[in-house]
């Protein structure tokens, strides 16, 4: 419950940053953002007045067990997407996806698992590049090597 | 004797350099080239640009792969234009007012009119008001009689501010009328509501009349000579009103891109727009065939630069 | 017409032209099962293909691509809980629930029988009574399309029917998400902080993938499981038999969801995610156990699937009758019949009625073979899904995605506001927000708003602007169908007391 107070509140907030964003915009620009910034204000007040009302259940907590891996997971990926444009779409997808699986491995990772999985994507990557930039011609991310 | 090998040396280098750098520009195009389009597949950018893929592959020798990159109204793509590579591997579609106006009255655009290097305009789409074929309006007198009696009278089109938006305020001063102009998504939306009873004229692009012949009545074409597709159209010059609009297509490349490079593409688009078979499709389709050059689309631009501002400082949709 | 169809059939029962079917169908398939890759973009990649071909062929293979389009988004609908296009949204609902049960290969399944159907009915609307529904089309303005903005909204009581209030929050969120970019009307630049690649907006696939992928694939990874589904534990001999006879005796459901998607098909400016949607919501409306719906009943599935499918056909009536495409794919259909000198519009019927009706029959035959290539190919998906271990599935979902954030607008821009939207619907997912009411409020917000301004321009001529939204009859057809909507729930809990009551009454007497 205290969850969604915070939320309430963030909510609130976020709609009064796009109203003072709607200034400078043209009547028929805005009535519309206006009218739903309204509305959203409306309703998250009513979920932050709800909170006080209604009982508190026993719920599993907002930050799930392994937060770790969660935190862990996003920076990789987001380390992947940068790193697309500079190593170019193979190079990068081969390496990260490998990484990744090592991370989440459940048992330990030993050389022959890291180096499998190494190869099995090499090969699953090149496939879907050869499908998708050579035959049917989409874009792909390109970076300085491949 | 030290100083003659340097010297020998250097020659070489610079000999070597120049042989390579020729010889890339010299084998260009030697790999696909990617047409960016900024707006959705089966519009009528994309449609113009399907009309010349086949004849450019022809003229160039390689194949031409479309590329879709909507949003903004083209401006998604075109700020994307400022930062592609400019190996002449990547050419972009450009419209006119779109490239002009939009950096006008946006206060960022993602990029510059005048940074657009645009190699070609192949082609022009004259605006034309229109009503449905069982309106009571039959010549372009009608509906200005009906727009005195009627102020605020509903007029469709394609996009805000474009070339029909613009056209229609145009349009509106030149003939005193007070017109309400609606804006829609496309001219595939604006046409459903023109026949919906909607709106009760549109000023739309003459790609459209010549699509629905049996269904659109064209009262006059914003263009200094009729269209081949609708010769029984009058354009506005001829019944009175001083009044040119409509959009122009190009391509344009990178900047940066080298002369050579923006040569060959000028002329192979010179060469597809003078095929008999692109001539006929564009035309049976309601386009005008133009055909500016590299430098010819500079003066273009420059002039309707000029055009435009005047008009957008007259609306008050002037940002910069 | 009876000689044109039977002539169309010779056309069509040739070896290369069915080859061509089946390519085509599993080219759709594959397009529709990954997220990113949408039925509109698979058809115009697949265009300069079709140059060499001669016009009914390319038409053939396209239509079969895009039926098979639709279809596929319920694999990764259900596998994965992210809809292969936005069509298939609904079909997260209940589809991913019954996968991980155990029932992934039943729904599959399920979703293979409901499209078949769903595609054959719209095809019949389209051969039988394309004039009439088309001049329907017509008669929507942007009043109309405002309020049916409006009734899609109100869906949102029956979709969160646990928490309507977070429901609608998150209704309001997409719309207001969706305002980002260039304002309809007036061209401002809204929201963008600077960005001139937030000029077109939030694309919906990259919301899509966002809220619906993501945070599934943070979740298996956080909760450490080995597998990603319950595994069955033994092979069912002759589910594919009883699954079939399980669908067919809803007719009711797949005959109310067709017909819907049929009509929202030929819309022009609503189509798929839109009829999903709302067919999903009217079989809660009918079902005497609403409650059960999202916790993975066949019934969900049959009517999302069904009513997709039947888009295709709907929205090609006015696109053969007026001329005017009624969803984005057949925008693209469009421009092939324009570049082989074919002019949409009802000339195409008298004058070239053999490409017409070959092009129709052919997605009758499309639509059935769609069933064992679908089987097969489902089939397959599920199995290699089930027995992945998370460690190689969520990071091949990740890349995935990141591959369909991508290809939409060839932006790595894209791929990051996919990833952000991808956490922020983590986090709401913890606070028990849904994200199939934020992702209708970004579907809708455009066509609600576009409808909203649109017609207070028109009303500018009445006395009071605000009276076009109430002075014509099909507005309040749609406005009443909002209200019914919207308070249909706390009505069937009235009526249910109502009937408990008298029930006890009875039995006491």
């Amino acid at each position: 419950m205290k969850a969604d107070r915070i939320a309430s509140v963030i909510f609130i907030l976020i709609a009064l940053v796009f109203w003072s964003r709607t200034g400078d915009l043209q009547y028929n620009g805005l009535i519309f953002p206006r009218l739903l910034i309204i509305f959203l204000i409306l309703l998250s007040a009513v979920m932050f007045g709800q909170t006080f009302v209604t009982k508190e259940t026993k719920k599993e907590g907002f930050v799930p067990k392994e937060f770790k891996y969660i935190i862990t997971s996003i920076i990789v990926v987001f380390a992947w997407v940068s790193l697309l444009n500079i190593a170019g779409f193979i190079v990068s997808s081969v390496v990260m996806l490998t990484f990744f699986t090592v991370i989440l491995d459940l048992q330990r990772p030993t050389f022959f698992r890291t180096i499998s999985s190494l190869v099995i994507y090499a090969l699953m990557v090149c496939t879907f590049w050869f499908i998708f930039h050579k035959f049917l011609l989409v874009p792909l991310p390109t970076g300085y090597l491949i | 004797m030290k100083r003659c090998k340097v010297m020998m040396i250097v020659f070489l280098a610079a000999l070597v350099g120049l042989t390579f750098t020729t010889a890339a520009i010299a084998k260009y195009p030697d790999k696909p080239v990617t047409y960016v389009i900024c707006f959705n597949p089966g519009g009528e950018s994309d449609i113009t640009a399907r009309i010349q893929q086949q004849p450019l592959e022809k003229v160039l020798g390689v194949p031409v792969v479309m590329v879709y990159k909507k949003g903004g109204g083209g401006a998604v793509g075109w700020s994307e234009l400022m930062r592609t590579k400019p190996d002449g591997y990547t050419i972009y579609g450009t419209n006119i007012p779109h490239t002009i106006v939009q950096p006008m009255t946006r206060g960022n655009a993602g990029y510059e009119t005048e940074k657009i290097n645009n190699v070609y305009f192949f082609e022009f789409t004259p605006d034309i008001l229109a009503v449905t074929t069982d309106s009571e309006i039959k010549t372009l007198q009608d509906f200005v009689e009906y727009a005195k009696k009627n102020p605020g009278v509903s007029v469709g089109g394609s996009g805000q501010p474009s070339a029909n938006s613009l056209g229609c305020e145009a349009f509106g001063k030149v003939a005193g009328l007070k017109l309400t102009y609606i804006s829609f998504t496309g001219s595939g939306a604006a046409v459903p509501a023109l026949l919906g009873g909607h709106v009760k004229a549109l000023m739309t692009y003459t790609s459209m009349a010549a699509r629905y012949p049996d269904k659109i009545r064209a009262l006059a074409i914003a263009a200094d000579k009729r269209a081949k597709a609708l010769p029984d159209v009058p354009t506005f010059k001829e019944l009175g009103y001083e009044f040119v609009e409509g959009a122009y297509r190009g391509v344009a490349v990178p900047p940066g891109t080298p002369k050579e490079i923006r040569q060959t593409l000028e002329k192979a688009f010179e060469k597809v727009n003078y095929d008999a078979e692109v001539i006929t499709k564009m035309e049976d389709l309601g386009f005008i065939m133009e055909y500016y050059g590299e430098d010819a689309s500079r003066d273009l631009v420059s002039k309707l630069t000029g055009y435009y501002r005047q008009l957008l400082k007259e609306l008050g949709l002037l940002k910069k | 017409m009876v000689e044109a169809i039977s002539a169309s059939f010779g056309h069509i029962f040739t070896l290369k032209v069915i080859l061509m079917i089946i390519a085509g169908l599993f080219g759709g398939l594959l397009s529709g099962a990954l997220p990113g890759l949408t039925a509109t973009m698979a058809v115009a990649l697949l265009v300069p293909f079709t140059f060499t071909m001669d016009p009914t062929e390319g038409l053939i293979v396209l239509g079969a691509i895009y039926m098979a389009c639709i279809y596929g988004g319920s694999f990764s609908a259900i596998l994965v809980n992210t809809p292969g296009t936005p069509s298939s949204i609904g079909t997260t609902f209940d589809g991913f629930p019954m996968a991980k049960k155990g029932e992934g290969e039943r729904a599959i399944l399920t979703a293979t029988f409901s499209s078949a159907y769903g595609g054959i009915i719209g095809v019949f609307f389209l051969l039988f009574l394309s004039p009439p529904l088309a001049s329907v089309a017509l008669k929507f303005g942007p009043p109309e399309y405002f309020w049916m903005a409006v009734f899609g909204i109100t869906i949102i009581s029956s979709l969160a029917s646990k928490n309507i209030l977070k429901g609608f929050i998150g209704g309001a969120i997409g719309l207001l998400i969706s305002t980002i970019g260039i304002a309809p009307i007036g061209g401002d630049v809204r929201f963008t902080a600077g960005f001139p690649q937030l000029q077109g907006g939030i694309e919906l696939i990259v919301a899509l993938i966002g809220f619906f992928c993501i945070p599934e694939a943070l979740t298996m990874i956080a909760n450490r499981m080995q597998k990603f589904h319950l595994t069955e534990t033994k092979r069912q001999h002759g589910i594919l038999l009883k699954t079939f006879k399980e669908v067919m005796k809803k007719q009711g459901n797949l005959l109310r969801s067709s017909i819907l998607g049929t009509l929202v098909g030929i819309l022009p400016g609503a189509g798929g995610s839109v009829a999903n949607l709302v067919a999903y919501n009217e079989a809660i409306r009918v079902s005497k156990h609403p409650d059960d719906f999202g916790t993975g009943i066949p019934d969900g599935i049959i009517a999302t699937e069904a009513s997709n499918n039947a888009v295709v056909g709907g929205g090609m009536i006015p696109l053969v009758t007026l001329g005017i495409p009624g969803a984005p794919p057949d925008a693209v259909l469009y421009g092939v019949l324009l570049l082989h000198g074919l002019r949409p519009g009802p000339e195409l019927f008298t004058t070239h009625s053999h490409v017409v009706y070959t092009f129709i029959m052919s997605l009758f035959v499309a639509t059935i073979l769609m069933i064992p290539v679908g089987v097969i190919s489902g089939r397959l998906l599920h199995r290699t899904v089930v027995r992945l271990p998370i460690r190689f599935l969520a990071p091949i979902i990740f890349f995935l995605t990141i591959i369909g954030s991508y290809s939409i607008r060839n932006n790595v821009t894209d791929v990051y506001i996919m990833l952000t939207l991808g956490i922020i619907g983590y986090v709401l997912k913890r606070l028990d927000f849904h994200p199939g009411p934020i992702t209708l409020g970004l579907i809708l917000g455009p066509i609600g708003e576009m409808g909203f301004v649109q017609a207070i321009l028109m009303g500018q001529i009445l006395p009071n602007k605000w009276m076009i939204f109430f002075n014509r009859p099909l507005s309040w057809v749609l406005i009443i169908m909002s209200v019914l909507s919207l308070g249909w729930p706390f009505f069937m809990k009235r009526i249910a007391k109502h009937w408990k009551i008298k029930e006890m009454t009875i039995d006491e007497s």
